[in-house]
């Protein structure tokens, strides 16, 4: 079963099996405009809930990647060190920039689903 | 937001809105920073091909060419006015009592509809206030100044504007840069300069706004067009090595500081007889406008602090951002003589981390200019 939600930093956060798979939205990228370079996370590294993680930073502005939940890194998407604009075309799949082991699950009840992000937004 | 019924609009705002542009306040305008395809396409699609800016936000005046306002223009104008060519635009700076830079402008002398001599000044939104203060002050007489509000500016720029706007307009392609005239579109004067910001062939169009939308359907006929928000705008000048006040440029900045001495007339700076001369032509300053290129991929902001391999503070990132032409973040800084030369390693402190990047020569992108 695979729930996904979103952030006040505008992130969302696909879960299946307590594994979360992180990116920016797509309201997100379509602010940032063209993105030209991604900080990645620190691979294996133990993380709290609202940590920075890394960097985003479009031809505009630099912004802040944070982990929307505690947890430890598994895995970064290394295909966007090659091909950072892939975010701008595809943020909310194959542009997720981590995936990451929920230590504790309570923590995504303060998290939006799609209809709340939505109102952030509007 | 709260702000937002202050600002002022562009008087073809919806047109842009309909075009997909994203609008951000810059200067108390609502400007459109980018359109659909986004900054970087924009960018590609002027260095290779034409790209059209409203630049409306810009000031505009028209000062009559008196001997008299001459005189006092040049107290605070660099440059040599009264041997100005007629149909001839030139680069400097407005400049206040210690030498530091009001504004930048370009200045062109032409003639008007009766055939009277008058100067035309392009100036910074952002100065617009402060600009018409001291220029009024200096002419002592406000009724000499000429706000241009009735006409929009429009830049046109890239390799094939010139083909492009010798089709709308007769006659243009005699114009080479930095000169100037005045041409017909619709039956109505327009005044055209062969100049821009962006390092590449091209016009700015100053036109009545009652027929400018003409103008604009008219180019944008041509499908190799795009509309061009200030954020590629941005990026060009920066790879352009051109200055923007506000980054660059400001009241604490002198021409001397920022290599912009080629801008003031060689009499002048003989004669020493504009305010300020003494602070700008005594040599003594220390700093030097440079161009890095970032050995790394995160980009060097205005303000970030540069240091020697030292650890040695030397200086400040003016201008930066990712050079769609060279592929990799570029900047411009204002640091410390002795680390000016080319090929000079220098790190960039860039959120805690030390960044190396190169000193380069500036312009990043050769101009492109007819002359």
């Amino acid at each position: 079963m695979t729930e996904k939600k979103y952030t006040q930093d505008h992130e969302w956060i696909e879960i299946t099996d307590g594994v979360g798979k992180v990116g920016i939205t797509d309201n997100a990228q379509e602010q940032l405009g063209d993105v030209v370079f991604f900080e990645l996370p620190e691979l294996n590294k133990s993380v709290n809930k609202g940590d920075q993680v890394g960097v985003v930073e479009s031809v505009k502005a630099a912004s802040e990647l944070y982990s929307p939940v505690s947890g430890e890194i598994l895995e970064i998407n290394e295909e966007l060190k090659n091909n950072p604009s892939m975010v701008n075309s595809d943020a909310e799949n194959s542009a997720w920039f981590m995936k990451i082991k929920i230590t504790d699950t309570n923590e995504l009840e303060d998290l939006m689903n799609f209809e709340q992000y939505k109102k952030l937004i509007s | 937001m709260l702000n937002e019924k202050k600002l002022n609009r562009l008087n073809l705002e919806n047109f842009h809105i309909e075009n997909g542009a994203k609008l951000i306040p810059f200067s108390n305008y609502n400007m459109p920073i980018n359109y659909k395809n986004g900054i970087i396409s924009e960018h590609n699609n002027t260095r290779n091909s034409c790209g059209l800016f409203d630049v409306s936000h810009m000031l505009q005046l028209e000062i009559n060419a008196t001997n008299d306002n001459t005189k006092k223009l040049e107290k605070i104008i660099p440059l040599d006015l009264n041997n100005h060519k007629l149909w001839k635009s030139s680069y400097s700076f407005i400049l206040n009592n210690e030498g530091g830079i009001i504004d930048d402008l370009i200045i062109s002398k032409l003639l008007n509809n009766f055939g009277d001599p008058i100067y035309y000044l392009v100036l910074n939104a952002s100065r617009r206030n402060k600009d018409l203060k001291v220029i009024s002050e200096i002419l002592n007489n406000k009724k000499e100044i000429n706000e241009k509000k009735q006409c929009n500016l429009f830049a046109i720029q890239g390799p094939n504007s010139r083909k492009i706007i010798s089709k709308i307009i007769p006659n243009i392609n005699k114009l080479r840069f930095m000169e100037i005239n005045n041409f017909k579109f619709d039956n109505t004067n327009i005044l055209v300069s062969c100049s821009g910001y962006t390092g590449e062939d091209g016009f700015e169009i100053s036109i009545n706004k009652n027929i400018s939308i003409n103008l604009i359907k008219k180019i944008l006929e041509n499908k190799e067009v795009s509309l061009c928000g200030l954020g590629c705008r941005d990026i060009l000048r920066l790879e352009a090595g051109l200055c923007l006040y506000g980054n660059e440029l400001n009241e604490n900045t002198k021409p001397n500081d920022v290599n912009l001495m080629w801008a003031i007339s060689k009499n002048r700076l003989k004669n020493k007889d504009f305010i300020g001369a003494k602070y700008i032509c005594n040599n003594s300053n220390n700093k030097v406008r440079v161009g890095l290129i970032s050995n790394n991929n995160s980009i060097p902001r205005s303000n970030f602090e540069v240091f020697d391999n030292q650890n040695k503070l030397i200086g400040n990132i003016t201008s930066g951002s990712f050079s769609p032409s060279l592929k990799k973040p570029i900047a411009m800084a204002i640091i410390e003589k002795n680390f000016s030369n080319i090929n000079t390693e220098i790190f960039i402190k860039n959120r805690g981390n030390m960044e190396p990047a190169t000193v380069s020569k500036i312009p990043f992108i050769s101009h492109k200019y007819k002359k």
